[in-house]
C-alpha cells in the first residue's frame, strides 16, 4: 500500500515509522481487548474461562509493550510518549488545522492518550486477577491472596475500568476517524502499513 | 458531692452507650438482615463445589453432586418473606446490607429473578447426579441466574 507521490501533501514525506513488531503487537492487543471485553460483558459459566485467557493476553501484550518502551526503536518509547505541559498546548493550538499534524509517530497529545490507554488497560490486567464474581463462582488467580473486601473493592474497580476502556476505544476510533476526515492523515493505515506523514523539518 | 457531680457525665455515657448497642443487638432489621446474609452464605457453600465439578477443578462425584443440589433445592423451600423487611435496603443499612433498594421497588422483576433461580436449582437438582455432563448442561442457568439477580438488585 504505497501512496502516489501526487498524494503526499507539500512540505511532508512518506515515511517509515512504526516497525513490524509494534504493529503486531498493536493489533494483537485490539483482538485481545475486544474478545477480553466482550467475553467479560457477555459473561456466562462456559464462557468465563476465556475471559482469563484474553486478560492474561493482554497483561503478556502489556508487559511487551513495557519493554518496547524502554528499548524499543524511538517513536514508540515511553520517552517519546511524555510530552511537557506546553508541547501539548501548543498541539491543541494547531489540533483544528485542516493539515496532518505530520508527528514522527504519537502527537503529544496522540502519546499522553496513549499513555492513558496503557495504564488503564494494566489496571484492568491487576484489578481483574483479584476480582470476584460470585454469580458464576469464578475468581481471579489472585483473588484468594487478598481480603474479601479487597475482592470486592477490586471487582468494582474491574467494572469501572471495563466502563473506561469502553469510553477510551470509542474515543480512540472517533480520533482517527477526525484525522482521517478532518486532518486528511490516515492514521489506522499507518499502523497497518507502517508508514505515515511526517512534517519535513524545513518545508 | 462534687465528686459525685463529677461522676455523673460519666454514668450518663455509659449508660446511652449501652442502650444503643443493646438497642443495635436487638434491632429486628439488622437481624433479618444476617438471616438472609446467612442463606446466602449457605447457597454458596452447596452450590460451591457443583460449579468446581463442572470446571473441573473438583473430581465429581455423582453422590456428592446429587446431595448438594438437593440440598439447594430443599433449601427453596425454608425462605421466609420476613427476611426482606422495608428499609433493610443498602441506603438504609450501608454498612452491612448490599441489596439495592430496587429489590423493593421493581417487585416483578424481584419475584421473576426468584422464579428464576427456583427454575435453575429445580433442574439442577434433576441432573446434576446424572453424571458430569448433565450437571454441565444445567449449571449455566444456575449461575446465570445468581449473576442476574447480583448485578440487578445488589450493591457492588
Amino acid at each position: 500500500m504505497r501512496v502516489n507521490r501526487k498524494q503526499i501533501p507539500k512540505g511532508y514525506t512518506h515515511e517509515q515509522v512504526w516497525g513490524i513488531p509494534i504493529r503486531i503487537w498493536h493489533w494483537l492487543l485490539v483482538v485481545s481487548v475486544i474478545s477480553g471485553w466482550l467475553l467479560g460483558e457477555f459473561r456466562t459459566f462456559s464462557i468465563m474461562q476465556w475471559h482469563f485467557y484474553a486478560g492474561y493476553c493482554t497483561g503478556g501484550l502489556l508487559f511487551i509493550r513495557i519493554l518496547f518502551g524502554i528499548w524499543g526503536p524511538y517513536p514508540v518509547r515511553f520517552s517519546a510518549l511524555i510530552s511537557g505541559p506546553q508541547a501539548m498546548i501548543d498541539y491543541v493550538g494547531t489540533l483544528f488545522e485542516r493539515h496532518p499534524s505530520g508527528s514522527v509517530g504519537h502527537s503529544p497529545i496522540g502519546g499522553f492518550a496513549t499513555l492513558v490507554i496503557l495504564i488503564c488497560l494494566a489496571w484492568q490486567f491487576t484489578t481483574g486477577l483479584m476480582s470476584v464474581d460470585d454469580g458464576l463462582f469464578f475468581e481471579g488467580p489472585l483473588a484468594t491472596w487478598v481480603s474479601s473486601e479487597a475482592n470486592r473493592t477490586a471487582t468494582r474497580f474491574h467494572h469501572y475500568g471495563a466502563k473506561a476502556i469502553l469510553v477510551l476505544f470509542l474515543m480512540h476510533i472517533g480520533i482517527m476517524l477526525f484525522y482521517k476526515f478532518w486532518k486528511h492523515e490516515n492514521l489506522a493505515l499507518a499502523m497497518i502499513t507502517g508508514r505515515k506523514l511526517v512534517k519535513k523539518i524545513r518545508p | 458531692m462534687r465528686n459525685i457531680l463529677l461522676l455523673l457525665p460519666v454514668i450518663a455515657m455509659t449508660m446511652t452507650l449501652s442502650t444503643t448497642t443493646y438497642a443495635a443487638e436487638r434491632d429486628p432489621i439488622k437481624k433479618a438482615i444476617e438471616a438472609r446474609q446467612a442463606v446466602m452464605v449457605l447457597r454458596s457453600w452447596y452450590a460451591g463445589p457443583l460449579f468446581g465439578m463442572a470446571k473441573g477443578d473438583i473430581e465429581y462425584d455423582a453422590d456428592w453432586a446429587n446431595a448438594l443440589a438437593n440440598s439447594l433445592r430443599a433449601e427453596l423451600d425454608t425462605t421466609d418473606r420476613g427476611m426482606w423487611p422495608e428499609e433493610s435496603d443498602y441506603e438504609s443499612y450501608s454498612d452491612i446490607s448490599r441489596t439495592l433498594p430496587e429489590w423493593w421497588l421493581d417487585t416483578e422483576g424481584a419475584q421473576e429473578a426468584e422464579n428464576q433461580y427456583a427454575d435453575a436449582v429445580t433442574q439442577l437438582a434433576e441432573s446434576a447426579g446424572g453424571g458430569l455432563n448433565m450437571l454441565r448442561s444445567t449449571i449455566g442457568d444456575l449461575g446465570k441466574s445468581c449473576k442476574g439477580c447480583h448485578d440487578g438488585y445488589r450493591a457492588e
